[in-house]
């Protein structure tokens, strides 16, 4: 297939009375990597899955070498060239790299038998020829994410496609895995095929993108080039006004510990080791962040520090207490506010309203139950006090919370957190898909509890978000702790920790 | 806080750059290790038990006596007859041809092909080439002839070992080396004169204590190996053999001392054939199941499949008559009523999106309230459409005189053969072509199928009507499969029980196929032996619980912690 120009007029989709994509429209020149620049519910990934074929247009149109192209479903935009990585990969973990990247084209030989060792031939050849080496009898879920992405990658090349769609690719990468992508990309881009690159990342824009499309509220606000514009230009385009790029805070002044965490090993769901001998300590009045690539054991830290897991040995203590194995209700009764990472599954009950949202922890209080019925006056009173307090956007605090945007959602599980005496509060992903007028909200509350003597705890694998929240940055690897150096530490070394290596950097890191 | 500086230091040791905790595959394995543990210690158990209740506890040498069958059928056929003299043309063309298909065969396998049919190719082409041969040296004289036959089961058991080195076609090496053993022991046997008068093979009579002490020696050893090397592979087999032997001693034990008791001498091969009988329907139920989940789709109905297959088959048939007409219309209509709840079930399941287990359920009430109503209103008072007619066994010739074996498995009625046809199918298909690669990616992963262009819904579809069509043939089994009329309440349940075979084979179709066995075999032992478990201090009824006790171990995930397709269950929504 010859080098292709894909172009798009004015797509308009609408998921009932919300518009996500309005009129938009946009050129992928042949050869070209094309930034979709864009905050989380922009209309960016739904945009591109109309392109795919996973979203079905209500108005526009997609031209394709300048002729009128319908595409329904995946095939159809696979069979017209455009092919997608997808943020959370399609691929099947129990499958070897070779049965994912023929699924649905199968060669067979003879008929209807899997030729599995003319695929095997056939992926060798592909990688080979885009220097993209991986071994195609792998299993899938044992590979690590960069190596995941890169069979993504080769499933839409071994079909020929000319438009490859990356949705948000960095977002799971160590900073060092992103730039192979990057040279991926570019060597993709050497032999004409073209690439949509999606994220909300200033920094990688200008690094990568040779045009830049940037979209607000469904739809494209500016297109320009990296040469024409600047990080903060590209943010004030993304929020409509201008951002304060970095957290406000005065320098941390840490008293005792609240936080002890010594030699502390816990299991994940399958009993593997995901955290090993990992200590750390936390003040009150400090701000210690954990940067590291999901899936390093963060998640299992966390649950194990609230309770939510058992702890295979070693102890936790806060301000000397033990609470290692303990319930979550004597975590919580040590005054810890926890804001999990996925706020949807666990930090809410969607189904239910604001107020009993808001009171959750709280059911047993003597102020909203006496002898085990519920006291709905008082926790109605509640739930409209925060709502306020808390500049939680809804028409009243008694709609359920699944009405809410992803911002306000967050503003209600922070909201219940920090109702209580906090002496720690432990926050995970905690802007994870927030709009920009969120994140600043939340960073805010967060910075506002350390200055009123909170130890803060926040896991992010959102480099950025790390090195501006934090007072002291812990980078996690493989269940260990990589070291402890300051925010002032460089992005490179930051990343190198997070892939695992190498003690002479971290020293060089802690070095005064 | 003079802390700040000393908490710099970084804890993890420095010199070494720690491994991922990704999952991989020494990560998996270092789980299945301590199952292994698990197993072993098991296996160790039982071990114990023989030693100590059978082995020690049992006073005085106590013997008891296997017989093998009441019929001729089990005498080891000479070979004096075994090989045919058709006319000289047809001897050249089948000299020629097998010396095609062992050449063919050789230069495949020396190329390392990967058809594992090449492997097959040798032994075939090999005893096809022989059989002129061994005409033209008029080796129909009994020594040669036995020589002859033992070397041809050398040579399978050869080709089998080739193929388990090479890692191919493990189940298809099993086959091999099975049938070579049979080769090589049928002239042994005849050599070492096991024929006993009357055609029967004589009765063999064993010390009880001794078996006892052997089996156990043999189970402690292979417990111990698990413990201590704690292997993964080798886990599932030493259990299935440890737990096969220890029925084969428990068995002798119950049935020590036979000739002056009220006890029954231990006669194998009922037992062995009635396994047979009892597991049939749970073939079809359990494939049934994995067809269905390896697609994402729960199909709990399959006691409802069962239900209406039972009585769609048994009325057709009677119908009809006892023709091969009428059973082949009967198991028409059997597979047709399963494969229409199936739909029904799909249906409901992926167009609405409604839980699978409920619509199930519901579909199993239904059902059981249409037999109930057949059954009052036209059932009672038309016998004529209920006569009970049963297909009869059909011996394979030659197969079916294997010595204990032949009987069993080459003398049945044809649903147990059509069950290890299509396990067969369904195993080749799941594993070995492009729609059983869609199908397990539908069940895994939807989203994944969807976007390189595959019909999740419709994939779902095909498979779940299917499936229903193997489960309505695995109902088709309880009437007209045994030659008993309809009643209701015939399916007890075993459609459920189909789904923890399932389970226990790991959604594998020959492990579900295997799983069935066992509860096959339990099945016979609660019939035939639950009256004698006194003597084993237990009550009888534990006995004939045994296979629901095995249903709640397999559910429980006693038995390795099974792995469903991930996405088992979970309707798939389209954005």
């Amino acid at each position: 297939m010859p080098p292709m120009k894909l172009e798009l007029r004015g797509i308009t989709k609408r998921f009932g009375s919300l518009v996500a994509n309005r009129d938009v429209n946009l050129t992928i020149e042949p050869g070209e990597i094309h930034c979709l620049l864009g905050e989380n519910g922009a209309g960016k990934s739904t945009l591109m899955n109309v392109l795919f074929g996973m979203v079905s247009m209500n108005e526009g149109e997609i031209l394709v070498n300048d002729e009128r192209v319908v595409i329904k479903d995946p095939k159809d935009a696979v069979a017209n060239g455009i092919g997608m990585v997808h943020q959370h990969f399609m691929l099947v973990p129990v499958f070897t790299v070779a049965e994912n990247v023929v699924l649905g084209a199968e060669p067979v030989r003879p008929w209807p038998f899997l030729d599995r060792i003319g695929a095997a031939r056939e992926i060798r050849e592909v990688s080979r020829r885009y220097g993209l080496d991986v071994d195609p009898d792998a299993v899938v879920e044992n590979l690590p994410i960069g190596m995941q992405q890169r069979v993504e990658i080769l499933k839409a090349l071994d079909r020929d496609v000319e438009v490859l769609i990356l949705d948000e690719p960095t977002a799971v990468l160590t900073p060092q895995e992103a730039e192979a992508l990057f040279g991926i990309m570019r060597s993709l881009t050497a032999q004409g095929k073209s690439i949509v690159f999606i994220t909300h990342k200033l920094k990688e824009v200008l690094a990568i993108a040779d045009r830049i499309t940037v979209m607000r509220l469904g739809e494209v606000v500016a297109t320009t080039t990296p040469a024409e514009t600047t990080e903060s230009a590209l943010a004030a385009l993304m929020v409509g006004r201008s951002v304060n790029l970095v957290v406000d805070k005065a320098p941390a002044r840490p008293r005792d510990v609240v936080l002890a965490v010594d030699d502390v090993y816990v299991e994940d769901d399958r009993g593997l080791t995901s955290v090993r001998g990992l200590s750390l300590s936390v003040h009150a009045g400090e701000i210690l962040a954990i940067a590291g690539v999901q899936g390093n054991g963060q998640t299992e830290l966390v649950e194990a520090l609230t309770g939510l897991r058992s702890v295979a040995s070693g102890s936790i203590s806060i301000r000397g207490r033990n609470v290692a194995n303990r319930s979550v209700r004597s975590v919580l009764h040590a005054g810890v506010g926890h804001i999990p990472e996925d706020r949807q599954r666990n930090g809410l009950v969607l189904t239910m309203s604001i107020d009993d949202n808001l009171v959750l922890d709280l059911q047993h209080d003597p102020r909203f139950s006496r002898f085990g019925m519920r006291n709905l006056k008082a926790i109605h009173e509640n739930g409209a006090r925060r709502l306020e307090e808390f500049d939680i956007r809804a028409a009243n605090s008694a709609v359920l919370v699944s009405t809410l945007s992803g911002g306000n959602q967050q503003k209600v599980v922070v909201a219940r957190e920090l109702s209580r005496d906090l002496h720690l509060l432990i926050c995970s992903q905690p802007t994870r898909g927030l709009d920009v007028g969120s994140i600043e909200y939340v960073h805010r509350e967060i910075v506002r509890n350390r200055d009123a003597g909170v130890a803060v705890l926040v896991i992010s694998s959102e480099l950025d978000e790390v090195t501006a929240l934090a007072d002291r940055i812990a980078v996690m690897f493989g269940g260990r702790l990589m070291g402890i150096v300051p925010p002032s530490t460089s992005r490179d070394q930051l990343g190198l920790m997070m892939a695992g290596s190498d003690h002479e950097l971290v020293a060089a890191g802690a070095a005064p | 806080m003079g802390q700040v500086t000393d908490v710099l230091v970084p804890q993890a040791p420095m010199a070494s750059v720690p491994e991922r905790t990704v999952v991989t595959l020494e990560n998996v394995r270092a789980v299945s290790r301590s199952r292994s543990f698990g197993f072993g210690a098991a296996v160790i158990v039982i071990a114990l038990i023989e030693l100590l209740k059978f082995g020690l506890w049992t006073s005085g040498l106590l013997e008891s006596t296997i017989t093998f069958d009441d019929n001729t059928a089990t005498a080891i056929p000479s070979l004096s007859t075994a090989i045919p003299s058709p006319s000289i043309l047809l001897q050249v063309v089948v000299g020629v041809l097998g010396g095609l298909a062992t050449a063919a065969g050789v230069m495949l396998i020396t190329r390392r092909s990967t058809r594992t049919f090449s492997y097959l190719l040798v032994p075939v082409g090999l005893i096809l080439v022989a059989w002129p041969l061994a005409l033209l040296a008029n080796l129909n004289g009994p020594g040669l002839q036995q020589v002859a036959v033992g070397v041809l089961g050398g040579l399978t058991i050869a080709a089998g070992v080739v193929l388990v080195v090479r890692r191919r076609a493990q189940s298809l090496s099993v086959v091999f080396i099975a049938a070579g053993a049979i080769l090589i022991a049928w002239p042994l046997a005849l050599l070492a004169n096991l024929n006993g008068p009357g055609d029967i093979l004589k009765p063999l009579t064993l010390p009880v204590t001794g078996a006892a002490w052997v089996v156990g020696a043999v189970t402690l050893v292979g417990g111990l190996v698990l413990v201590v090397t704690r292997s993964a592979r080798a886990a599932y087999p030493i259990f299935f053999v440890a737990m096969a032997l220890f029925i084969l001693v428990f068995l002798l034990w119950v049935s020590r001392g036979s000739s002056v008791s009220i006890v029954p001498q231990l006669t194998l091969t009922p037992i062995l054939a009635s396994t047979f009988i009892a597991a049939t329907p749970l073939m079809f139920g359990s494939l049934a199941g994995v067809v269905c989940e390896r697609a994402g789709v729960v199909n709990i109905a399959i006691e409802g499949q069962f239900m209406l297959g039972a009585l769609g088959s048994s009325m057709l048939t009677s119908y009809i008559g006892a023709t091969t007409l009428g059973f082949a219309a009967g198991t028409a209509v059997a597979a047709a009523l399963g494969g229409l709840l199936g739909a029904i079930l799909a249906y409901m399941a992926l167009h609405f999106r409604a839980n699978q287990i409920i619509v199930g359920v519901v579909i199993v009430s239904f059902c059981t309230a249409m037999v109930q109503f057949m059954q009052n209103q036209v059932l009672n008072n038309s016998q004529w459409l209920n006569m009970g007619y049963g297909t009869q066994p059909i011996a394979i010739p030659w197969l079916s005189r294997i010595p204990i074996l032949g009987p069993v498995v080459f003398d049945e009625n044809y649903f147990v053969y059509l069950a290890i046809v299509l396990v067969a199918a369904v195993n080749v298909i799941l594993f070995r072509t492009r729609w059983g690669l869609r199908i397990r990616s539908v069940g895994e992963k939807p989203k994944a199928s969807e976007t390189v262009g595959l019909n999740v819904t419709r994939i779902r579809f095909l498979v779940v009507v299917l499936g229903g069509m193997i489960a309505g043939i695995g109902g088709a089994a309880f009437t007209i499969g045994l030659g008993t009329p309809m009643i209701v309440g015939i399916t007890g349940g075993q459609g459920f029980i189909a789904l923890a075979i399932m389970i226990f084979g790991r959604w594998r179709p020959w492990g579900a196929f295997s799983a069935t066995l066992l509860f096959g075999f339990s099945l016979a032992i609660g019939t035939q032996y639950g009256l004698y478990g006194t003597q084993f201090g237990v009550p009888d009824q534990l006995i004939t619980a045994l296979p629901y006790l095995i249903t709640i171990a397999a559910v429980a995930g006693l038995v390795g912690r099974p792995r469903p397709p991930a996405a088992d269950g979970i309707p798939y929504e389209r954005e």
